[in-house]
């Protein structure tokens, strides 16, 4: 189960209801995942949660449940 | 399932330059030269081509991202690097992120510099997000040798070059370039290899951010050249025989005109040095009858002996000369670049001082067309 912060935010990027980004939500899976929209959604994360991702973390994480696992091992709430 | 990303195997050649006229451009020339293609993604350890392909299961390549194998140099160290050039996938394929598993593939592999020249306004913003360094505009020095060529030339498209501005690029130079007493300018050859070498590392090196300027880069990248005809001529120091500077340049044709332009993609030189080679270059383009010469270069400190053979660095407020000249298009001339390294390897920004160098003729802006 994603964080619902998490879901939001995805669900703004990709211009989804927050009901349509499923929990497994990842590029490749997800139509609207383009590149574009994962490099958006990597900086609505930075923001939404006041972190600040490598460039490499930008590009390794491939799914809600990675970035949601990124947030936690920094101890982020969401 | 995802689609697996490798390097090129050479028996998948037919079908990445099929890709790269169905999917990049039709009539491209890297899906025509397979030579040229060999030559730019040159064989890694294991035989494969440093070109990263992106493989469907059912579809078979679908994307490409090439990557220039270059040894990048951080002010005298040495440090693994690429040179980005061609990345796209099919458009319309199911996966629209997979462009970046290719970036991402690399740079994990690279884990070093990785730089891109001439980059698409629709992926600048991509390349801001993932906190490369852009450089929205390459500067670019430029000087007329056949003020007539030049003027006809120009005239083909008043509605781009009004009179002051012709009349501008046109008016004539103050004669320049009297050979030196102290410098001989001799034709590189493998024998300068070694001294040029020594001599890169104990004087350049130290001063400059950018692709190394070896020996064997500038024998791959100049001298071995499938197609263009490169002269690279070195300064050498009369007193002790070593060489001290060293320019690179191209005669280019333009498609359907008599007139030439003098392509100059390298220019490193010593104190001294650099005076004979701006002469040097200056005696070329009035020997080629160059409607004029050019230099992208990302260091203005490096063109200074340019400026001082007359050459001035185009204003971002007046229309450019002709970049593009196989067809000629007088409307692309700005080269924009970006560049990265990671994190580990980084103390500041390394990108931001004017030892930055960088050329036109890194990553593939300088190829057959």
């Amino acid at each position: 189960m994603i964080p619902d912060r998490l879901r939001e935010v995805a669900a703004d990027v990709f211009d989804l209801p927050p009901e349509a980004v499923p929990d497994d939500a990842a590029a490749g899976k997800l139509e609207a995942w383009t590149s574009l929209r994962h490099l958006q959604l990597m900086t609505a994360v930075e923001s939404e949660f006041g972190v600040r991702l490598s460039t490499e973390e930008m590009l390794s994480l491939q799914s809600l449940p990675q970035i949601a696992e990124c947030l936690a091992r920094r101890g982020v709430a969401t | 399932m995802p689609a697996d990303v490798s390097w090129c195997r050479p028996e998948q050649l037919p079908d990445v330059m099929r890709l790269i006229d169905a999917a990049w451009k039709r009539g491209h020339v890297l899906s025509r030269d397979v030579e040229l293609l060999q030559w730019q993604y040159p064989r890694r350890a294991d035989g494969t081509l440093s070109l990263l392909v992106l493989n469907d299961d059912a579809e078979g390549p679908v994307g490409l991202l090439g990557a220039i194998p270059i040894d990048f140099n951080l002010r005298g160290r040495s440090l693994p690097g690429a040179m980005l050039a061609l990345w796209f996938v099919r458009p319309g394929y199911a996966d629209g992120s997979a462009g970046l598993r290719l970036l991402q593939r690399l740079m994990a592999e690279v884990n070093g510099f990785v730089g891109v020249l001439g980059i698409r306004e629709s992926a600048l913003p991509l390349y801001r997000a993932l906190r490369f360094h852009v450089v929205p505009r390459v500067e670019r020095w430029v000087r007329s040798f056949d003020a007539d060529g030049l003027r006809a030339l120009l005239s083909e498209r008043p509605d781009v070059y009004p009179p002051d501005v012709v009349n501008r690029w046109t008016q004539p130079h103050a004669a320049v370039g009297l050979p030196s007493a102290d410098f001989e300018i001799v034709d590189w050859n493998a024998s300068l290899a070694e001294a040029w070498d020594d001599a890169w590392r104990r004087h350049f090196a130290p001063g400059v951010v950018g692709p190394a300027r070896s020996a064997a880069y500038l024998t791959w990248r100049y001298v071995e050249h499938p197609r263009f005809r490169y002269v690279v001529r070195a300064a050498v120091d009369r007193r002790t025989a070593a060489p001290t500077g060293l320019v690179v340049y191209r005669p280019a044709e333009i498609r359907d005109r008599p007139q030439r332009v003098l392509r100059i993609v390298e220019l490193l030189a010593r104190p001294g040095a650099d005076a004979a080679l701006a002469g040097e270059l200056a005696r070329v383009g009035r020997l080629e009858r160059a409607a004029y010469a050019d230099f992208y270069c990302t260091s203005a400190k490096v063109a200074e002996p340019l400026v001082r053979a007359g050459f001035e660095c185009e204003r971002a407020d007046e229309p450019a000369l002709p970049a593009l000249l196989q067809p000629l298009d007088f409307g692309r001339a700005t080269l924009n670049g970006a560049f990265y390294l990671s994190p580990e390897h980084a103390v500041g920004d390394p990108f931001s001082g004017d030892d930055v160098y960088f050329t036109r003729s890194d990553g593939d802006q300088d190829r057959p067309s």
